[in-house]
């Protein structure tokens, strides 16, 4: 290689941008999905951080001082059990991230790959996933998982293992379609016809198409896993008290809503503040991912 | 002439469909000599984009033959195929859907020469890429832009460089330019053309547009409803087209020159399904010589005294 | 002959998320009545855009920042979207699009979509339609039109339900055609029928029309006059005869000796350096300047207005 090509060529590199950094440039016009990134990170920070954000314990009851309204001491009061109310909240957010990532890693998983098999195979592994989507999709999810906690008892992989079994669903579909529209594309035919091998062309040209569709499914189906398993505990097939859920705070905050309201509503705004961010996150992605989407 | 590069024997590509089976490509002959540039003119929905991928054998033929050196490679699969794709290159359509979004110039034109093992190293892989790109009149720069930072010329000129770079013996184009404006179709035309010159290649260039064949091809190809109806060396051919299809094909070309008008509509009325094409020669439905074993028998395509071969009852 | 269009240095911006994008700046043309008038250029340099804002169809981040497009002197631009949906469109100008599938409705048969377009725009009774859309088929010389419009719009051709557009807007007797690459998506050997469709309507109706294309063969076969447009501005307005004779704007020149005809060779074939330049940031001053062979300084600091060089022939250069 020539000197002056080397020099060109390392002179290049330190030109060169990175996709990932043009994908958060493109991200951080869209101001929205900036506060939903902030919405989330402060949840994150919350449940690593819970320990030191409170003086109190969340386990730690106290029957003289139950259902204490909102106080210099207690910040959000006290629940039916004497326990710090916003304790409660902070560690809930930890089940809340725990319950959401395992759902999303698990139907993510499953829902990808037999998306990528359909998509890309057809035939009659096609015909026999997507018939299976079909059934699953027919089920009610609340009334499924309730069942499953009947045979399995209750529990925080439950579930995991209840949404998971239909949220899958979903990203199959997505991955699906997608999956079929790029193996149709002339990029994918170019390929072939330049010699590369059925699975070069999976992982260096289907695969790197289908990763922003995943990402931002993931960011989609987040909110909706975070929702379906607080119902759960609301209804009380979930998590199980004592564990501090947002779920389960508001279905215990229920009974005293008119003395006490600060219970369920708190709950319900922590809930509604996570997903939102995810929400706006998702949208964000969406539009940072397209390659074709100028950047400034 | 030279020796025959790729030849097709009676090809044939039908695709399911619920009215039944598309004859796409129905009994295509025809062969490619080395060294020359082969034009295939058709229509659209004559079968000139399935024929191309059939020979690449990025379609399986549902009947008939292909040869490259004189082996049959019809039955290859990938292990056999492999080497052949260093040698059978192809360039397409829509230079904005032929490459991966997700790649770099660099990895675009970089990816044969890894797979087919023609570079050791970075650095050889390197100045490769970068001698490429500067034959296709691109910078070196070039190589770091993902393909949508680049114009529609630039990508296929791109699209140029990832065939050309392997040294291929013969380049399938399937309508290079006709997704390009007129003035970057220029120097599209003109990089082919010295690459050819230069490096002794064979093409094999299908498209519409009678005029574009017309500069980059020796011997020409008219094709209609999936069979070849007239072919051989093209200055034969456009002083005196004989196949009814092909008359009429030629004098609907408009002219840019307004001393030079469309006279005379030769043909008329619309080209007939692929599904259910006419019985004897397909073109009788629209043929103004029609005679009646035309409706029955299908014509052979015929070798003239002047080189040229033709599939009608007439000659 | 009577100036049926004139449009008058007409400016059209959008608004992207990168910002405005000058898509006209400061077009000027002159339809003729009974003329066809090509409207030419490549991909982006705004020749459709020009079409939209006639009959106020242009998206809604169009933003109209000047001129006039003056219909037997009335300003269009001043007109409410409602008065031209009323007054104007497909009555007094109609216009066919390059997909003829996307502008026919496929639940209704031929015959009810153009019946429908004469009871809107044309005072007919309703048992004197059926008799004007056979009328109207027959004109585009579409076989076997009795049964034919009973068929749907899947039931045709591409090369059909392009003739069953212009039978639809002969039936409405409009004044004004604009056609935006009507034989683009069709092959040649029906391009070729569809022109001497249109041919014939010429002689026959004193048609006007406004033929948008990139195809300048096509312009040879139909045209009188011809507008050149380049980045979003016209580079010369000429007469069909000067753009293949006579062409005078460099970008014309190029463009000209860069078809493919039946006796061009490759070496002869023109090639423009560089690329469309992208309206987001257009070239100051001339905007073809940074690809012209002949620019001088001047040509990168001050715009050439056009100017008329001789008689149906202006020009928008500083070296001419």
């Amino acid at each position: 290689m020539s000197e002056d090509l080397q020099k060109e060529i390392a002179s290049l590199k330190q030109k060169k941008t990175g996709q990932m950094y043009l994908t958060w440039l493109r991200f951080k016009r869209n101001r929205l999905s900036v506060v939903g990134l902030s919405f989330v990170l402060l949840v994150i920070f919350i449940a690593i951080f819970a320990p030191l954000l409170t003086p109190y314990e969340p386990y730690d009851t106290n029957p003289f001082r139950r259902l204490e309204s909102p106080s210099r001491e207690h910040l959000l009061g006290t629940d039916e059990l004497g326990r710090d109310l916003l304790t409660r909240l902070l560690y809930g957010s930890r089940i809340a991230l725990q319950v959401g990532i395992l759902i999303v890693l698990f139907e993510g998983f499953i829902g990808i790959s037999f998306g990528l098999l359909a998509g890309y195979f057809g035939g009659w592994i096609d015909e026999i996933i997507m018939r299976l989507v079909d059934v699953l999709r027919s089920f009610p999810v609340i009334i499924l998982a309730m069942a499953i906690a009947g045979i399995m008892g209750q529990g925080l992989f439950n579930v995991v293992l209840a949404i998971g079994l239909v949220g899958w669903t979903t990203y199959a579909r997505m991955v699906r379609g997608k999956i079929l529209s790029i193996k149709e594309s002339d990029y994918v035919e170019a390929a072939f016809a330049t010699g590369e091998s059925t699975v070069s062309v999976i992982l260096r040209y289907i695969l790197p198409n289908v990763l922003p569709t995943a990402i931002i499914m993931v960011c989609i189906m987040m909110p909706t896993a975070l929702i379906a398993s607080a119902t759960l505990s609301f209804l009380g097939v979930g998590v199980q008290p004592p564990l501090p859920c947002w779920g389960s705070i508001a279905a215990a905050g229920r009974d005293y809503i008119t003395r006490a309201p600060w219970i369920s509503t708190t709950a319900g705004i922590f809930i509604m503040f996570t997903v939102l961010g995810f929400n706006f996150i998702g949208d964000g992605l969406r539009d940072a991912f397209d390659p074709t989407s100028k950047r400034n | 002439m030279n020796s025959t590069l790729v030849e097709v024997r009676n090809l044939k590509k039908h695709f399911p469909s619920p009215a039944g089976p598309v004859k796409a490509v129905d009994g295509v002959n025809l062969k490619i000599e080395k060294g020359t540039s082969f034009g295939l003119v058709g229509e659209s929905g004559c079968g000139k984009s399935t024929l191309i991928r059939v020979m690449l054998k990025l379609l399986e033929p549902t009947d008939g033959k292909v040869f490259f050196r004189g082996k049959d490679i019809t039955g290859y699969g990938f292990r056999q195929m492999r080497p052949l794709r260093k040698e059978m290159a192809m360039v397409f359509q829509d230079p904005h859907l032929a490459l991966n979004p997700r790649m770099t110039v660099f990895d675009i034109i970089s990816r044969p020469l890894k797979i087919h093992g023609l570079a050791r190293g970075k650095g050889e892989l390197m100045v490769q890429v970068v001698e490429t790109l500067k034959a296709m009149g691109l910078q070196t720069e070039h190589m770091i832009r993902f393909p949508h930072e680049l114009s529609g010329g630039q990508k296929q000129r791109i699209g140029v460089a990832r065939a050309l770079v392997v040294e291929p013996e013969i380049i399938f184009l399937d309508e290079p330019t006709s997704a390009l404006d007129v003035s970057v179709q220029t120097k599209i035309l003109k990089l082919l053309d010295k690459a050819r010159r230069e490096r002794d290649l064979t093409f094999f260039f299908i498209s519409h547009d009678i005029n574009l064949i017309r500069v980059v091809a020796d011997t020409m190809g008219v094709m209609y409803l999936g069979k070849i109806v007239e072919t051989g060396p093209k200055e034969i051919l456009l002083e005196d087209p004989h196949h009814p299809y092909t008359r009429g094909l030629f004098a609907a070309v408009p002219e840019p020159d307004p001393d030079k008008i469309i006279t005379e509509i030769k043909l008329t009325g619309e080209v007939p399904s692929p599904v259910n094409p006419p019985d004897g020669c397909n073109f009788n439905p629209r043929c103004p010589y029609v005679q009646s074993r035309c409706r029955e028998i299908e014509p052979e395509l015929k070798e003239l005294a002047d080189g040229r071969s033709v599939a009608c009852h007439l000659y | 002959m009577e100036e049926l269009l004139k449009i008058e240095q007409l400016q059209v911006a959008f608004s992207t998320e990168e910002g405005p994008v000058e898509a006209l700046d400061g077009v000027e043309l002159t339809i003729l009545q009974g003329t066809f008038h090509g409207l030419i250029g490549e991909t982006g340099c705004g020749k459709s855009v020009t079409g939209q804002a006639i009959l106020g169809l242009l998206d809604n981040n169009a933003l109209i920042k000047g001129g006039r497009i003056l219909y037997r002197d009335q300003d269009l631009l001043r007109l409410s979207p409602r008065k031209i949906e009323r007054t104007i469109r497909g009555k007094e100008i109609a216009m066919i699009f390059q997909d003829p599938g996307s502008s026919l409705n496929p639940l209704f048969t031929i015959k009810n979509q153009i019946e429908e377009a004469i009871r809107l725009h044309r005072k007919a009774p309703a048992e004197k339609r059926e008799e004007m859309v056979l009328q109207a088929l027959k004109q585009v010389k579409l076989p076997d039109a009795e049964n034919l419009m009973y068929r749907y719009p899947h039931q045709l051709s591409g090369g059909m339900k392009q003739r069953v557009m212009i039978a639809m807007m002969l039936a409405c007797n409009p004044k004004l055609l604009i056609a935006d690459e009507p034989t683009t998506a069709l092959d040649v050997s029906i391009q070729a029928q569809f022109i001497k469709v249109l041919k014939e309507l010429k002689e026959k109706l004193s048609l006007t029309v406004l033929y948008i294309t990139h195809d300048l063969a096509v312009i040879s076969e139909l045209c009188d006059y011809v507008s050149v447009m380049y980045a979003g501005r016209i580079a010369e307005n000429l007469s069909m005869r000067d753009l293949f004779k006579d062409p005078r704007h460099p970008y014309t020149i190029k463009l000209v000796n860069s078809v493919l005809g039946a006796t061009t060779t490759l070496d002869q074939l023109e090639e423009i350096p560089g690329s469309v330049p992208r309206l987001i940031n257009p070239p100051g001053g001339c905007r073809f300047h940074p690809r012209c062979e002949e620019a001088i300084p001047v040509c990168s600091q001050e715009a050439p207005p056009l100017r008329e060089i001789k008689a149906n022939h202006s020009v928008a250069c500083h070296r001419r």
